[in-house]
């Protein structure tokens, strides 16, 4: 496990001045070399894991062998695979990887791979080489807590990047904001003090304990990612590269599917683009994309039974949403339209009590969860 | 937070205050980041 400093400290000493200082021709490739450098100190597994599925989604496509269609099959199907092996927690996960551990990044690259597979089958992608797609996937600002950034978005930065004071004044603002979200709101506040305070409350006001010990999840959660959000994209601008914007206040969206375009906004296109858009144009059932890609983004967190629960979740919210949205408009003398406050009320529920079944180890533990909360 | 002040201040007010924002939140960060209750660690996603 990495601790962020070093990560911060890392990047603010040794890739921003190689960023900058070097001759130009250099700069990126130093950004490369240093994070593989880093990667390899912290986490020599990893960085072996990233350079081989690499590889395998890279040359595949130069393949004799292979048709495209043949190749970005293979080029998916090993990231998936690699992917499942060490994301499984189903029941019959046991081999040499479980003492091993997760490769760090892992869920990030295998999308970022998924990405440039069907972008290159689709020849969407600007004129780039191997050690482009090697820079892509070793930037270290991003590598390993997201977003998942785009190829042709970066490969644009690495063209037109150029020093600009106010890029970096920005970018080292939002290092500082992420680190106010993580470390004073997330650490601090939401996990100990609010946690002890819970832990005192719990005794006398078992079910409100429980209550807010939910809300405390779903806030830690998002104050902890939407910081590291803040600091990866603070770094990017650091090294002359605008990665796009994770969060966008998703607590106050008045309705699922709203909620959705907010929080973690990058995972949430990646499945519009490559689940939803492809099954709605083979499929014409909206309802059914939706359904599939609400279940890819529950799964990408782990592939396991309940983040499988989870993502049907949140399909389910989405589709009750849809559907009530067509009700309302056939009958609005029947049906009334919600003031936006209580949306954001009920959205914020529905999203907080759903983390219940990830928060908790087991399914017995999600039932007493829910049991404490109704008695 | 600079242009954001900046809007509704003089300029030199504003730079002062957003300074002092800064190091306010740097200061915070700090005091947290040593304690164990702010020890973070990257989540393993």
């Amino acid at each position: 496990m990495l601790v962020l400093h070093t990560i911060v400290f890392f990047s603010l000493l040794l890739l921003v001045p190689a960023a900058w200082l070097l001759p130009e021709r250099w700069q990126i490739s130093a950004i490369s070399l240093l994070t593989a450098a880093f990667l390899l100190y912290v986490a020599p597994i990893s960085a072996l894991m990233l350079l081989l599925t690499a590889a395998a989604s890279y040359w595949v496509f130069k393949s004799a062998w292979l048709r495209p269609a043949g190749a970005v099959l293979l080029a998916i199907g090993q990231a998936v695979a690699v992917w499942m092996v060490f994301k499984s927690e189903w029941p019959t996960h046991a081999g040499w990887w479980t003492q091993v551990g997760v490769p760090l990044g892992l869920s990030y690259y295998t999308f970022r791979q998924i990405h440039y597979a069907i972008e290159r089958y689709k020849q969407t992608l600007p004129h780039h080489t191997w050690a482009d797609y090697l820079r892509y996937l070793f930037f270290l600002p991003t590598m390993l807590v997201g977003p998942i950034n785009r190829f042709p978005d970066f490969l644009r930065d690495v063209r037109r990047r150029r020093w600009d004071a106010a890029l970096v004044s920005v970018g080292l603002e939002r290092v500082l904001y992420g680190y106010v979200k993580v470390v004073v709101l997330g650490n601090a506040l939401f996990t100990n003090h609010l946690g002890h305070l819970l832990t005192a409350l719990e005794p006398q006001h078992p079910a409100l304990a429980t209550y807010l010990g939910i809300l405390r999840f779903a806030g830690n959660a998002y104050v902890q990612f939407a910081g590291y959000s803040d600091i990866a994209i603070g770094l990017s601008l650091l090294l002359g590269f605008r990665t796009g914007e994770n969060f966008a206040a998703p607590f106050l969206a008045p309705n699922l599917n709203d909620f959705w375009k907010r929080y973690h906004i990058s995972l949430s296109q990646w499945c519009r683009d490559y689940v939803f858009s492809p099954l709605l144009s083979l499929t014409r059932r909206p309802m059914l994309a939706i359904a599939a890609s609400m279940l890819v983004l529950g799964l990408w967190h782990e592939w396991s039974g309940r983040y499988l629960v989870w993502g049907a979740l949140q399909g389910l919210g989405i589709l009750f949403w849809h559907q009530y949205q067509k009700f309302a408009e056939k009958r609005p003398n029947v049906v009334p339209v919600l003031p936006v406050w209580l949306g954001v009320f009920l959205t914020l529920h529905f999203y907080c009590f759903s983390c219940v079944i990830i928060r908790e180890p087991s399914w017995q533990a999600v039932a007493h969860t829910f049991y404490r909360l109704l008695s | 937070m600079y242009s954001i002040l900046s809007r509704y201040l003089p300029g030199r007010v504003a730079g002062t205050l957003t300074a002092f924002w800064y190091v306010f939140l740097a200061l915070l960060v700090l005091y947290y980041a040593f304690l164990p209750s702010g020890q973070f660690r990257y989540a393993h996603w």
